[in-house]
């Protein structure tokens, strides 16, 4: 008996058959196939997906161009490649967006209901390239089976592409650069190429030449990362079932790992009238832009000319995190006591680029990730900033939700979020290790800025953040070699020589947050300083001592709850000086009493300060 | 709770045509019936109005009728694929559309090339028919999701060739399988044809053979790979490239005008609405079926074999189709010869007829005020109706196996009196008087023994006509 299908000639025993998949009998040939027969609106990547299916892994030389054999397709190995190579280069950009926002109206939200995976796709444009939109060119889109996908309407595009990544003098780098990330995801067990996604498949072939390794020296010190991409991930241990991760990609660039921390201190300087532009405090640098702002010049009131008044449009930090719509105006004016504050209804900082990142984060999936996560496969998560709530954001006593600094979230593994949280003081109890993460409560709405996260190549990563700058100022404080002085309803933690060295805290209108500032931050991490806390060995045990049983009592007493912030504080100090040392830093001597002084976190939660017996003599 | 069949495209609509007329005849329980597709065509006008015969006496054999829903928005006021997305107020949006689909589907901007009109058909662009049902989903479909939550089983049909078809059904089936409980997904089922029918080479035309293979190609890959997980099983049916000495299977030209084509391959799409519940083990997971034919067979006659619609169709011993097919020219036959006998049978000048249908349908006159004599003669123009029904079936069967004896598909399960008839009639010896005398008369019985009522939800004239063809199907099957 014969099958009634086409194409199939195999013989049936009864009437009825079961068809075996049979996929390949009825896949077009080459020169056959055409991506809109596909019966989805995403045909043009499932027309790359089943191109880079085609690739034979034993085959050992490159695919032909198949759009030689058939040129109305757009899909291509060698556009894929070039999509790679044009990312990991810098040379094309990628652009994060979110297909339920208004922007993308009804097109948008179509194509985000039919695949969930797919609600955040990632836009791949060329910079030097205008659109017809004068935009820079949308040249393809990224989906979690192919990675890149070419767009449906670029036809004469790609030869200039070619050209230029070609002949680009990092392509080889930015192969090193790609082999160690895949040398990331081998080692975290996302990837398996015979029966993982095929862009696994593809970057192997890409990487043709390039020896796997299991360094990440390049990752840490040579790339900033673009995205996040939803990508297919193999699951471990369940083989042909896979996971969606928020991966990631390098971009090549030179010494960016070294200013990885000093990202989170950003400064605003202005560049003609009204415009700011973010600038890196510890390297002068640029760091972001506002691309069009509005405002009164310096020294000058806010215009009451409308026509000046041009709304900020947007907001792009060249340091990695993405673009941020801002809708607010953006003015550093003449007499601004400070930077991070809302002045004259003008933003600062924290309006600025703060509230823009928690917007975007209340905009994402929700989906969390654990410090495990981050500790676990860093590259993978390599936001520089992260901040955490406290107050109305708390979900429960005993933990406080962290809201990373933009849409990063956790691989998805049975649609169960895992829990992201921060520790609160409350929570936190004397004799307990130190938390990464400390959510500082503050008033309502208020957010504590926090580094979570370590950094560092493998094997050698440290953590970095505020705990442990608050500790040295502690510690220097402690050691009378900081004062806190009164300053027009600001204290100001100096050196002695008057040097600015914590930041302030405005006490006469409310606490505010604790913000500390980046030569602290140096000063913290810095191996003179680390050497002299050492040095000062019987000073740094009464230091111990005099905080480690500080925090005792009822958690929700305000008071016990600074003193543990206090606590925690010293505690990650020291263990930073101690690090490495072989011998355990024990408590000896007295403990000191409480100076006269203290610091305001929150409202009715005061950090006390100590000083020791010894250190003004 | 009814089944649910939703036909899509245009082998969706041949294959709903097939479920009607075989429904009908009682080859199938009629399921309730949901179709979709772009353009309002010859095949769409004959499905909806069951090949012009349905009526509010001879209602269509699907309950609530076959009405052809557009997967867009009507109210939008456009057909043009791009404007049913695209305006000047959401410039990013623009860019995205342009980003998914070419100029020549979706029209551009710039150059102000419209696009398709999606008002007159997706032209083979399963992309494009994708994304305007998807786009539909909240909206005009929304009735659709409804009924399909409140179904039995549901039954999906069309084709993964051309462009609403093959762009709607694999979407079709993600939605309704997320809309549903657990309990219909088990139930949902898909048949769906391949090539089944031949195109001309005509140079310039959209549609052309090769994007139909196109279409069926990536059809099937993007089937495979994710629309049968979604399905309890499903039926894929088409030509085989080379029929044989068969020409039952043979590809026949698309009939032009978008009217309908008749082969063999709609009505193996919708054996599967039969076959496949039964065959279907709900604890193996998804299967995929196909058909076979056996070339000693070169009639088909193996699909005329096999049972239909058991148990229903009591009290015969035979549920082939073949046995269904007979009746159903049978009952042709004798309302043919009441007509023939107008006068007496408005007038009960027959055998029999003082105890049997003349006391009922006096009763039933004088309840609704109606002299008997014009309400007899409504009987039987309303028989008459119910005549042309089934033979817009029974042709249908002859058209595509051409004058078979059906006594041999029936074989040794042939009811006696079917048998009998059957026999007169195939063999000319068809006897007018029996008809009213013999057939007519003993169709009361049943009727007297309520094993036929009366359907109330009818008009009255036509309630009675029912119950007529009723009570004949009765006699016809008693041993």
């Amino acid at each position: 008996m014969r099958v009634l299908l086409p194409k199939i000639q195999k013989p049936a025993a009864e009437h009825v058959d079961v068809v075996a998949t049979l996929q390949e009998t009825w896949t077009p040939q080459p020169q056959h196939l055409r991506a809109k027969s596909f019966p989805t609106p995403f045909s043009q990547a499932e027309m790359m997906t089943h191109v880079l299916g085609m690739l034979k892994l034993e085959s050992g030389g490159r695919p032909e161009d198949i759009t030689r054999l058939n040129p109305d397709i757009q899909q291509s190995y060698e556009r894929w490649e070039l999509l790679l190579l044009g990312v990991a280069l810098g040379e094309l950009a990628i652009e994060t967006v979110d297909l339920r926002q208004p922007t993308f109206d009804n097109f948008g939200r179509m194509v985000a209901d039919l695949r969930d995976e797919c609600r955040f796709v990632s836009l791949i444009r060329d910079l030097r390239v205008a659109g017809p939109r004068g935009t820079a060119m949308l040249v393809a889109g990224t989906d979690p089976e192919c990675l890149f996908w070419c767009s449906a309407r670029v036809p004469t595009y790609w030869n200039a592409l070619k050209t230029r990544i070609s002949g680009h003098a990092f392509a080889p780098e930015a192969r090193q650069l790609l082999a160690e990330w895949r040398g990331v995801l081998q080692a975290n067990g996302a990837w398996n190429l015979e029966q993982g996604p095929v862009w696994q498949k593809a970057l192997h072939i890409a990487l043709d030449g390039v020896p796997p390794t299991s360094s990440t020296a390049k990752l840490a010190a040579d790339a900033r990362f673009v995205g996040p991409v939803y990508l297919e991930v193999p699951r471990k241990q369940e083989q042909g079932e896979v996971d969606y991760l928020a991966l990631y990609l390098p971009v090549l660039a030179r010494g960016w790992g070294f200013r990885f921390q000093d990202l989170l201190f950003l400064k605003p300087i202005e560049r003609g009238a009204g415009a700011v532009t973010l600038e890196d405090t510890t390297t002068q640098r640029v760091i972001a832009r506002v691309a069009k702002s509005v405002g009164a010049a310096r020294g000058d009131a806010p215009s009451s000319d409308p026509a000046s008044a041009v709304s900020s449009e947007r907001f792009e930090f060249l340091a990695g995190v993405g673009r941020l719509d801002v809708d607010e105006s953006a003015a550093v004016h003449h007499g601004q006591l400070h930077w991070l504050d809302d002045q004259n209804g003008q933003p600062g900082y924290r309006s600025l680029v703060v509230a823009p990142l928690l917007e975007a984060g209340a905009r994402s999936l929700r989906r969390a990730v654990t410090e495990a996560d981050v500790r676990a496969f860093p590259t993978l998560f390599p936001d520089a900033l992260r901040l955490v709530f406290s107050g109305g954001e708390a979900t429960s006593a005993d933990e406080v939700r962290v809201q990373l600094s933009r849409h990063v979230t956790a691989r998805r593994s049975a649609g169960v979020a895992l829990p992201q949280t921060g520790l609160p003081p409350k929570a936190w109890k004397p004799g307990q290790a130190v938390p990464n993460v400390v959510a500082i409560p503050a008033a309502k709405g208020a957010a504590a800025i926090g580094l979570v996260e370590r950094y560092g190549p493998e094997g050698r990563a440290q953590d970095v953040g505020e705990l442990r700058a608050l500790g040295l100022a502690m510690w220097l404080y402690y050691l009378g070699e900081c004062e806190v002085q009164s300053e027009r309803g600001l204290i100001v933690w100096s050196a002695d020589e008057g040097q600015e060295l914590f930041g302030r805290v405005r006490t006469a209108e409310g606490s505010t947050s604790l913000e500390l500032w980046p030569h602290g931050l140096r000063l913290a991490n810095e191996q003179s300083e680390r050497a002299r806390a050492k040095d000062k060995r019987a000073t740094l045990q009464r230091f111990l001592v005099t905080w480690a049983r500080k925090g005792e009592g009822d958690s929700d007493d305000p008071r016990v709850q600074g003193e543990r912030i206090g606590a925690m504080a010293a505690l990650a100090w020291i263990q930073h000086v101690m690090g490495g040392s072989d011998s355990e830093l024990r408590p000896f001597g007295p403990a000191t009493k409480r100076a006269p002084d203290a610091f305001a976190l929150g409202e009715g939660l005061v950090l006390p300060l100590f000083v020791d017996e010894y250190a003004r003599e | 709770m009814s089944d649910l069949l939703i036909a899509v495209g245009g082998s969706g609509q041949h294959t709903a045509l097939a479920v009607a007329r075989l429904a009908r005849i009682g080859a199938l329980t009629a399921p309730r019936a949901f179709v979709i597709d772009a353009d309002r065509s010859a095949l769409a006008a004959s499905l909806e109005s069951f090949g012009g015969t349905a009526s509010a006496g001879a209602p269509h054999p699907f309950p609530g009728g076959a009405t052809v829903v557009p997967p867009f928005d009507i109210d939008r006021g456009t057909t043009q694929f791009r404007s049913l997305f695209v305006d000047q107020d959401h410039p990013v949006e623009e860019e995205l559309f342009e980003l998914f689909y070419d100029e020549e589907a979706g029209g551009s901007g710039s150059t102000g090339r419209a696009g398709l009109d999606v008002g007159r058909g997706m032209f083979g662009n399963p992309a494009v028919g994708s994304a305007v049902f998807a786009s539909s989903r909240n909206k005009i479909m929304k009735p659709l999701f409804e009924v399909a939550r409140g179904a039995n089983r549901i039954f999906i049909v069309g084709s993964f060739l051309g462009g609403t078809g093959a762009g709607i059904i694999h979407q079709l089936v993600k939605l309704v399988n997320r809309e549903v409980d657990a309990k219909v997904r088990a139930s949902m089922f898909g048949a769906f044809l391949l090539r089944w029918f031949s195109l001309p080479p005509v140079q310039g035309l959209t549609v052309t053979p090769e994007t139909l293979l196109a279409s069926e190609g990536h059809g099937l890959q993007y089937f495979f790979k994710h629309t049968k997980f979604d399905l309890a099983a499903s039926l894929l049916v088409g030509a085989p490239d080379d029929p044989g000495a068969c020409p039952l299977l043979a590809l026949r030209p698309a009939n032009p005008g978008n009217a309908e084509t008749v082969n063999i391959f709609p009505l193996l799409a919708a054996y599967g609405l039969e076959m496949m519940p039964r065959k279907t083990d709900q604890q193996q997971g998804s299967k995929t079926y196909s058909l076979a034919h056996d070339d000693a067979d070169p009639q088909g006659l193996w699909i005329l074999k096999q049972e239909w619609n058991k148990p229903e169709n009591p009290p015969s011993r035979s549920a082939t189709l073949a046995a269904r097919w007979q009746e159903a020219i049978l009952l042709q036959q004798l309302f043919a010869s009441f007509l023939d006998r107008r006068s007496d049978f408005v007038g009960f000048d027959y055998t029999g007829s003082s105890s049997t249908w003349k006391g009922l349908m006096k009763e039933e006159a004088k309840k609704h005020n109606v002299k008997l004599d014009l309400y007899a003669q409504r009987v039987l123009e309303a028989l008459v109706h119910r005549g042309r029904q089934l033979y817009f079936a029974t042709s249908w069967l002859e058209t595509i196996f051409g004058d078979l004896d059906l006594s041999v598909p029936v074989g040794n399960s042939a009811d006696p009196m079917t048998k009998k008839l059957y026999a007169d009639w195939r063999h000319r010896r068809w006897n007018h008087p029996l008809a009213l005398n013999e057939v007519l008369v003993a169709a009361y019985q049943p009727v007297n023994d309520k094993k036929v009522e009366l359907d109330p939800k009818l008009p009255p004239d036509y309630a009675m006509a029912e119950a007529i063809e009723r009570g004949i199907l009765y006699v016809l099957r008693k041993s």
